[in-house]
């Protein structure tokens, strides 16, 4: 632990259009430590590790390995010859390869004759390494026919059999259990003991408490806490994650409606499964609310708003709406029922980019203008006038309705697929992230007529990883992690730091 | 005509203007050239040709016989065209108008079943578009892959054709009046050419006018976004290409009638034709846009080079050589132009 660090980040600034992810962030490695590194979605950790590891660059200030500045050009194969080892999220691994190509990509097999692939020496060398990190797997088997742990641990054995000095592990325990992840613990033990450095990102604080040396917590592109574990536990640790920013947000959610004992809610939800993101999943929602939830990336969330809408079936669990149950296998019964769904990915999945705002806005309601009764022939100026009304209403900025959607702005594309389902009277909306990509003021319209609709007597599902907004705006919050709601918080109990600890709940 | 289109693309002499005016200056000839390049290329083409064959090709006669020839393929492309709106393939297409040609024939002809022809008829287009839609089902509830599928499905088309009349050509039993339905006169024009107008006018209707057209549009443009809006995606693709069945079984009929004969490879020579027609379509107007108005044009396009070159005596094999390089340079604009206006 003494000495010049092995890698030394000095003052990182990395900006995106629109947002600052690295805000001169600072970061020591040093040899045999196990550094932990912990944030909240979006708080820059990512972006460190992609100018570590060369995939992107940095605006402003340094990195240093052993002292000395990177070289020019520097770029993932240089950051490789470096000794530095990337894990990332998901499982890299070649499935059709054995596991013996697999550790050895990118290296030289060893050859016979100069040409033909040594298989012999090869699988020694690669056995020799999972012998060291204690790994009962056999170098012929297919990549794909292991296990998560096992192909994590064959990433970790690539990493050393490319004499890497330095490894990043980016939430290697996601998806894994409880004993496997004690299996991933010892190795990482192992590794600091042999002098290696590991730099551990995880959300589950847990075992960033019981396996790290040291922790560094980030938070809007800055480093906001650096110490030694033995001095932090996991309550410190929500507070430096929720941040000082916490106290700031507004609440400017509409009150709770009063909801009579054993009054019907609009949407019941009971026990929704789908692994392996979700995993038992329940919740209420009734008319006049907005609930939020809280989540990180991959808690499920987002698979519960679709299984909801009907886009991805559910492996067990009921919905029930106004108490009839619905069996939502498309999403044609969902908006039968009452339901739509603004996705977390409009452009994708909730416009058709070369339609212009009218097609966009009537899409789903097109059978409402027809010019008889019986012929699906859509009447235009049904559709403009509908259109315009929509436009005026939300405050679209577009030069007219003939203008195609891929030209707007992120704002008002979220407002066009808004539009879309105001021109149903669906009763339950669900907000995928309906404030990402999208400017402060057309976030705060999106807010307000978010609050309108639920004003009306409708309802609200609102899903946010920024959790300032669900203080601001929801009247309850259930928090999801891994597939299973771990509280719910209603009206002033709605902080971000009461959210921030449900997401962050010690699991495993 | 080749030679014309790469001097089009020419982008305008630089004027020493700023980077971005010479930009604009480049996306406003891409815009003019996708607009109208195909649309100058078939005038050209059409003048060369009377130019070169006043006497012969320049004719009221000519004029007829092309519009009459192009009938069958017109039908075919604007199937093709429906599929193509909702960005998939059907490949079996050829293969279909081969065997729903065989089909009809074999049904009518007193050498084999002897039926009523308009029994006979009827009964192939049932057939025709049945299994374009069982294709459709496959395609779109089981998710295979269409590209494939229908590559598979029209060598076993081709096949089953050939089946039926042991790789025979069938002319013998054709009543008179089955012959009589492509080859009669209205208003001096052959009965396709008012057939052909007539699904081009439903083909238009359908994809322009109608709720599932512009839901055919939607799946093409976006198909998670239009399942999440509630549309019914598959039952559209399915339907889709029980259309393209519907009109490959209708090209065949006209296709027999009109040679009173059932050649088990009538259709094979279609295929690239009504992918040609449908993609010069698209390089027109709105480009990347498949339309029926365009493909009618593109479809009128290729049987102008068919006829001409054919007047001008030259052979088949030429024929097919620019009917492809048109294709292909008509992909090529379209990509051009596109990837200029996209970010």
């Amino acid at each position: 632990m003494s000495g010049a660090p092995v890698v030394s980040a000095r003052g990182l600034v990395k900006r995106y259009p629109g947002v600052v992810a690295l805000d001169h962030a600072d970061l020591d490695l040093h040899g045999g430590e196990v550094l932990g590194l912990v944030g909240k979605n979006g708080a820059g950790k990512s972006s460190l590790i992609k100018v570590l590891a060369g995939v992107s660059s940095a605006d402003e200030g340094e990195v240093l390995i052993d002292g000395q500045p990177l070289p020019a050009g520097y770029a993932p194969h240089v950051a490789h010859k470096l000794g530095l080892a990337f894990v990332h999220q998901e499982l890299g691994n070649f499935p059709s390869l054995t596991v013996a190509e697999n550790v050895a990509l990118g290296t030289r097999y060893p050859r016979r004759a100069g040409l033909l692939i040594a298989r012999g020496p090869l699988r020694r060398r690669v056995a020799a390494v999972l012998d060291e990190l204690e790994a009962e797997i056999d170098p012929d088997a297919h990549a794909g026919d292991l296990s998560s742990v096992e192909q994590r641990v064959v990433m970790i054995a690539r990493a050393l059999y490319h004499d890497a000095r330095v490894l990043v592990l980016d939430e290697p325990s996601v998806s894994l259990t409880v004993e496997e992840i004690g299996h991933l613990h010892a190795i990482v033990r192992r590794l600091r003991d042999k002098g290696q450095s590991v730099v551990y990102v995880s959300h589950r604080l847990g075992e960033i408490v019981s396996l790290t040396d040291r922790v560094v917590v980030m938070q809007d592109g800055r480093v906001t806490l650096e110490r030694a574990t033995s001095d932090l536990d996991e309550g410190a640790l929500v507070q430096a994650i929720a941040g000082s920013a916490a106290a700031a947000a507004e609440r400017r959610a509409p009150p709770a409606p009063q909801v009579a004992d054993g009054a019907t809610p609009l949407l019941r939800v009971r026990g929704l499964a789908r692994p392996p993101r979700v995993a038992d999943v329940s919740f209420d929602l009734h008319a006049g609310e907005i609930l939020g939830i809280a989540g990180l990336v991959g808690s499920g969330r987002t698979e519960v708003a679709r299984m909801v809408f009907g886009a991805d079936r559910p492996s067990a669990g009921t919905i029930e709406v106004d108490g009839a149950a619905l069996r939502a296998r498309t999403p044609v019964d969902a908006i039968r029922a009452g339901i739509a769904l603004l996705p977390e990915d409009r452009r994708h999945e909730g416009l058709v980019l070369d339609f212009d705002v009218r097609e966009n806005v009537t899409l789903a309601s097109l059978g409402r203008h027809r010019a008889g009764r019986l012929l699906p022939l859509p009447r235009r100026s049904s559709e403009k006038r509908a259109t315009s009304a929509m436009i005026e209403r939300l405050a679209i900025r577009t030069p007219s309705d003939a203008q195609e959607v891929r030209r707007l702005s992120g704002g008002n594309q979220q407002k066009v697929v808004l539009a879309k389902w105001l021109q149903r009277s669906e009763r339950v909306l669900i907000f995928d992230e309906p404030a990402q990509g999208v400017d402060v003021g057309a976030k705060e319209e999106m807010f307000s007529l978010i609050r309108a609709i639920a004003a009306e007597g409708r309802a609200a599902i609102v899903i946010s990883s920024d959790y300032s907004e669900l203080v601001g705006l929801c009247t309850r919050v259930i928090a999801l992690q891994e597939g299973r709601v771990t509280g719910t918080v209603a009206g002033e109990e709605i902080t971000e730091e009461a959210l921030v600890r449900l997401s962050y709940a010690a699991a495993a | 005509m080749a030679t014309d289109l790469t001097a089009r693309r020419q982008p305008a002499p630089d004027t020493g203007g700023g980077r971005s005016q010479q930009r604009a200056q480049a996306q406003q000839v891409r815009a003019v050239l996708a607009r109208y390049g195909v649309l100058a290329a078939m005038v050209i083409t059409f003048a060369v040709f009377s130019l070169l064959r006043p006497d012969s090709f320049f004719t009221a006669l000519t004029m007829k016989g092309i519009l009459r020839d192009c009938a069958p393929l017109l039908i075919v492309a604007l199937g093709v065209t429906v599929v193509l709106v909702m960005n998939e393939y059907d490949l079996a297409v050829g293969g279909l108008i081969s065997l729903c040609a065989t089909i009809v024939v074999v049904l009518l002809s007193t050498q084999y079943e002897g039926m009523n022809y308009w029994v006979a008829i009827i009964l192939t287009l049932g057939i025709g578009t049945a299994l374009g839609a069982g294709q459709g089902v496959l395609i779109a509830y089981l998710r295979l892959p269409s590209f494939i599928l229908t590559i598979a499905m029209s060598t076993v088309f081709t096949g089953l054709g050939l089946q039926l009349v042991d790789s025979q050509s069938v002319f013998e039993g054709i009543a008179p009046g089955y012959a009589e339905i492509a080859n009669g006169t209205f208003l001096g024009f052959s009965n396709v050419v008012f057939i052909g107008l007539a699904v081009l006018l439903i083909a238009h209707v359908l994809l322009r006018h109608t709720e599932p057209g512009r839901y055919m549009y939607a799946i093409g443009g976006n198909r998670e976004a239009a399942r999440l809006s509630g549309l019914r995606v598959r039952l559209l693709l399915a339907v889709g290409f029980a259309i393209v069945g519907l009109t490959a079984a209708i090209a065949g009929v006209l296709m027999t009638s009109q040679a009173a004969a059932a050649n088990p490879n009538t259709g094979v020579g279609l295929l690239l034709p009504a992918y040609a027609a449908a993609f010069l379509g698209s390089s027109m107007f709105r480009v990347g846009v498949f339309t029926p108005l365009g493909t009618a044009l593109g479809a009128l396009y290729l049987q102008i080079i068919g006829t001409g070159l054919t007047i001008l005596s030259l052979s088949g094999p030429l024929v097919q050589i620019i009917q492809g390089g048109i294709l292909a340079a008509a992909v090529l604009i379209s990509r051009l132009v596109r990837g200029g206006s996209e970010q």
